[in-house]
C-alpha cells in the first residue's frame, strides 16, 4: 500500500539531500565521524542517539579542501609506494589510469585511518564537571538538542508503560512525592507486603492500605530510585538581601553546596528566579551541576521549552527564539 | 454414556460483602472480604483451603491466577469462571466434579465485582467482540437495548404483557424487603411499575437491575468433611451446563436449559413440580419468566401464563428469587450469578437474609449469562437438596 510516506520519502530522495551533486564524500565522512567523538558526546549520549549541542571546530585532518585538490593528494598518497618511476611520471599514470579508481581506493584509505583514530577516546576538556569528566553517574543529563527532522514526517515516540495504577499503589507514591519510602503494613497482623494490595496477603485483613496504615519508614533512599526520581524539596531560605523569604527549590544535585549556602547565609548571586508553570515565582539554587537547568523536575516546575519544537508567531528564528526565552 | 450423579458433595457456608452502589475499592478487595468471610464463618484456616474458583469481571487485568498471589493462596486445583450470570452454578458444578475426583479438599467459589462511577459503562463497551462490532456501530448498545429486543419478541408472539413482567418484579421486591443490604428496601406497586419511564421501549425502569459493588462466596466440599467440621450444608442433586444452545433461533426465545432439564431432573431424582423454591437468574424480568417454560415449570409459550397463574413471593404457590433477586438486591457484577446460589443454599440450611420459605427442600438454582449482541451463550442449572 503506498501510503502518505512513500509519497514524501519519493520526494525526497529526487531532492537536494542526496544524488550526485553531493560534494567531497571523503571529507563529508570523516568530519562526520570525527565531530561525534568530540567532547560532550561520549558513549552514554551515542547509545541514545543524541548529537551534541554544540557543534565544535572540526580537526585539521577533517578540514574540507577543494575537491580537485584533494584528489591529487589522495591519489598520489596511494600511487607512491606502488610506483617506482618520478613523481611527475606516477602523478601523470594516476590521472591517465582512472581518478575514480584512485579516488575509491583512496576513500577507503582515508576511512580505515579515520576509523583507527575514532578507537583512541578522545582527551574531555576539564571544563567538564568531574563527574562528567570521570564517567561517574551524573545527576542531570544535559539537553541535548533534536537532530533536524521533516515536520511532516510522524515522530516515533518512545513506548511509555501503560499510565493506569491502582489505587492502594498509589499511596506508596504519594508517600514517595512527599520524600519518604513506604511500605504497605497490616494493621492487624503487622504483616509488610509489596506490591501494594486490597487485603493483607497472610490475615485477609482489608486494613492493609498504605495510606492508612503505620509507615514503615526508611532512613536511605531506595537505590531503584534514580536521580530522575530524587524528590525536589522546599526549602525556606533567609536571604541577606533584597525580599523576605520565597519558597525555594533545592535541585536534587546541590545538596552540599546548599547546606554550605544556608549556614554561610544565602548568597543571592547563587540563585534564580524561574516562574512556575501555574503562575507562582521559585527561587532556585544554582549549585551543582552545569546542566541543572534541564533537570526534568525543574523543567516540569518552569516553562523553559528547552529545545523542544514550539510553534511562534514570528517568523524569523532569531526573535522567536528571544520571545520562546521569555519564557 | 450417562453421566456421573453429585453424591456426597456438600455446598455451604453461604456469605455475601454487603453490596453497595458504588465503591473506590477494586475488585481484589471485594473478594478478599468474601474469602476472609468464609474462613470466619467456617473457622478453616486459609491453608485448607486447596481448591479456588474465581468469578469476576472487573479483576483485569488478572484472573483468578493473579488473585492467588493477591490473597496469599495456594490452591492445588484453580479455575476461572468469567461466565457472568451462569458463574454460581458453573463453578459450584465444576468444584464438585474436583471433590469428587480427589483434586481438591475444600473449593472456595468466589465472586466479587466492584462499581466506580461510569465503570459499568466502559465495561459494556469491551463486553464481546460481537457487541462491540455489530450493535455498537449502530447507535444501539448495552443490555437495555438487546433486552428490550427480546422482551418485545415475546410480547409479540408469546402473549406476555407488561403487568406480567410487573408481577415478577412486585413479588421479588416483596421478597427483598427483609434484607439489610438490599438496593431497593421500599415496596413496590404495579402502579409504580406500570407509570415508571421507559429505557429501552418496552424496557421501563424497574425492569432493570442496579450495577453496584459486592461480593458472594460458598465453600464446596465433601458432605462428610461438612459434617467433620460440622456445618450446614445442602447437597447437590444435579447439575448442568450449556453454551450456545438453539443456535439457530433468530430471536432468543429460549435457553439452554431446555436441551438438559430431562438430565437435570432425573439426575436429581425429582420433577420440576417438586420444587419448593426457584433462583433465577433475573437481569430483566422476560429471562425469569423464558426460565420457567426452560426447567418444564410450564410448556413452552407458556410462561405468561404461568405467572398469571402463580404467586412468586416466599409464602407463594411458585417461591421465586427469595431474596428478591438482582432487581431487587442489585447487580453486583459476576456476584449477580452467585446470587440465587447462596439464597438457596440459606433457605435450605435455615439461614435466610429475608423471609423464609416454609418447609424448603429441594430447590432449584439456574444461571444464564454472558450476552453477546442478541442472546446469552451460557446457561446452567443446579438442584440443590437439604442434607
Amino acid at each position: 500500500m503506498r501510503c502518505l510516506r512513500d509519497v514524501q520519502r519519493g520526494a525526497r530522495r529526487g531532492s537536494a539531500f542526496s544524488g550526485p551533486h553531493r560534494g567531497p564524500t571523503t571529507s563529508v565522512r570523516a568530519s562526520h565521524l570525527v565531530l561525534t567523538n568530540q567532547a560532550g558526546t561520549e558513549p552514554a549520549y551515542r547509545e541514545r542517539g543524541l548529537r551534541p549541542q554544540t557543534r565544535t571546530p572540526r580537526p585539521a585532518t577533517a578540514r574540507c579542501v577543494r575537491p580537485s585538490a584533494q584528489r591529487a593528494v589522495v591519489a598520489a598518497r596511494w600511487w607512491y609506494p606502488r610506483a617506482q618511476a618520478p613523481f611527475a611520471v606516477r602523478w601523470l599514470v594516476a590521472c591517465l589510469a582512472g581518478v575514480d579508481e584512485a579516488m575509491a581506493r583512496a576513500q577507503k584509505l582515508v576511512a580505515r585511518d579515520v576509523g583507527r583514530r575514532t578507537r583512541v577516546p578522545p582527551a574531555l576538556p576539564q571544563w567538564l564537571p568531574h563527574a562528567q569528566r570521570t564517567g561517574a553517574p551524573q545527576m542531570t543529563m544535559p539537553l541535548m538538542r533534536p537532530k533536524r527532522k521533516n515536520p511532516v514526517l510522524r515522530t516515533r515516540l518512545p513506548t511509555l508503560p501503560p499510565g493506569q495504577r491502582g489505587r492502594v499503589a498509589l499511596g506508596m507514591t504519594a508517600a514517595a512525592a512527599e520524600g519518604r519510602f513506604e511500605l504497605q503494613q497490616c494493621d492487624d497482623c503487622g504483616a509488610v507486603q509489596y506490591p501494594p494490595r486490597e487485603a493483607c496477603h497472610r490475615c485477609l485483613s482489608p486494613r492493609a492500605e498504605v495510606a492508612r496504615t503505620k509507615r514503615r519508614r526508611r532512613a536511605a533512599q531506595p537505590d531503584h530510585a534514580g536521580p530522575q526520581q530524587r524528590p525536589v524539596l522546599p526549602r525556606t531560605p533567609a536571604l541577606a538581601a533584597g525580599p523576605g523569604a520565597a519558597r525555594c527549590r533545592r535541585h536534587a544535585d546541590a545538596a552540599p553546596a546548599w547546606r554550605r549556602a544556608r549556614c554561610a547565609g544565602a548568597r543571592e548571586g547563587r540563585r534564580g528566579s524561574r516562574l512556575r508553570r501555574p503562575g507562582g515565582a521559585d527561587r532556585l539554587s544554582r549549585q551543582g551541576d552545569p546542566h541543572m537547568a534541564d533537570d526534568p523536575m525543574l523543567r516540569e516546575m518552569g516553562c523553559d521549552p528547552g529545545s523542544a519544537r514550539c510553534w511562534s508567531p514570528t517568523a524569523s528564528p532569531p526573535s522567536a527564539r528571544r520571545w520562546c526565552r521569555r519564557w | 454414556m450417562t453421566r456421573r450423579g453429585y453424591e456426597g458433595i456438600a455446598v455451604a457456608v453461604p456469605v455475601t460483602v454487603p453490596y453497595e452502589r458504588y465503591s473506590t475499592r477494586g475488585a481484589p478487595w471485594f473478594l478478599g472480604r468474601v474469602l476472609a468471610a468464609l474462613m470466619a464463618e467456617s473457622g478453616i484456616a486459609k491453608d485448607q483451603i486447596d481448591g479456588l474458583c474465581v468469578s469476576s469481571f472487573s479483576l483485569s487485568p488478572d484472573t483468578a491466577v493473579g488473585l492467588t498471589q493477591h490473597l496469599g493462596l495456594s490452591p492445588r486445583w484453580l479455575d476461572h469462571v468469567p461466565m457472568g450470570g451462569a458463574s454460581g452454578v458453573v463453578a459450584v458444578r465444576r468444584a464438585a466434579r474436583a471433590v469428587q475426583a480427589g483434586d481438591a479438599d475444600i473449593v472456595a467459589c468466589i465472586s466479587g465485582d466492584t462499581n466506580h462511577v461510569d465503570s459499568f459503562r466502559l465495561m459494556l463497551g469491551s463486553f464481546s467482540a460481537f457487541a462491540r462490532d455489530a450493535t455498537w456501530p449502530y447507535g444501539s448498545g448495552g443490555p437495555n437495548s438487546m433486552f428490550a429486543f427480546i422482551t418485545a419478541h415475546t410480547m409479540r408472539t408469546r402473549g406476555a404483557r407488561r403487568e406480567d413482567f410487573g408481577k415478577i418484579c412486585v413479588a421479588q421486591r416483596q421478597n427483598a424487603l427483609g434484607i439489610p443490604h438490599a438496593m431497593f428496601k421500599k415496596p413496590l406497586t404495579l402502579d409504580e411499575y406500570m407509570g415508571a419511564r421507559v429505557i429501552a421501549d418496552p424496557i421501563h425502569l424497574f425492569d432493570c437491575v442496579m450495577p453496584c459493588a459486592g461480593g458472594d462466596g460458598v465453600l464446596v466440599m465433601s458432605e462428610a468433611r461438612a459434617r467433620d467440621l460440622g456445618l450446614p450444608f445442602a447437597r447437590v442433586l444435579a447439575a448442568t451446563e450449556r453454551h450456545n444452545a438453539w443456535r439457530d433461533d433468530p430471536i432468543m426465545v429460549r435457553g439452554g436449559w431446555s436441551v438438559d432439564r430431562d438430565e437435570l431432573f432425573g439426575m436429581a431424582g425429582v420433577k420440576p413440580q417438586d420444587l419448593d423454591f426457584v433462583q433465577f437468574y433475573d437481569d430483566y424480568p422476560v429471562i425469569v419468566m423464558m426460565q420457567f417454560e426452560g426447567h418444564g415449570l410450564c410448556g413452552e409459550g407458556e410462561g405468561a401464563e404461568f405467572v398469571r397463574a402463580n404467586s412468586l413471593d416466599c409464602k407463594g404457590t411458585m417461591p421465586t428469587n427469595t431474596s428478591g433477586g438482582q432487581l431487587s438486591m442489585g447487580q453486583a457484577g459476576a456476584s449477580g450469578g452467585y446470587l440465587g446460589l447462596v439464597e438457596a443454599v440459606r433457605q435450605l440450611t435455615d439461614r435466610p437474609l429475608g423471609a423464609a420459605v416454609p418447609d424448603a427442600k429441594v430447590g432449584l438454582v439456574s444461571g444464564f449469562g454472558m450476552i453477546t449482541y442478541d442472546r446469552c451463550l451460557c446457561t446452567g442449572g443446579l438442584i440443590l437438596g437439604r442434607a
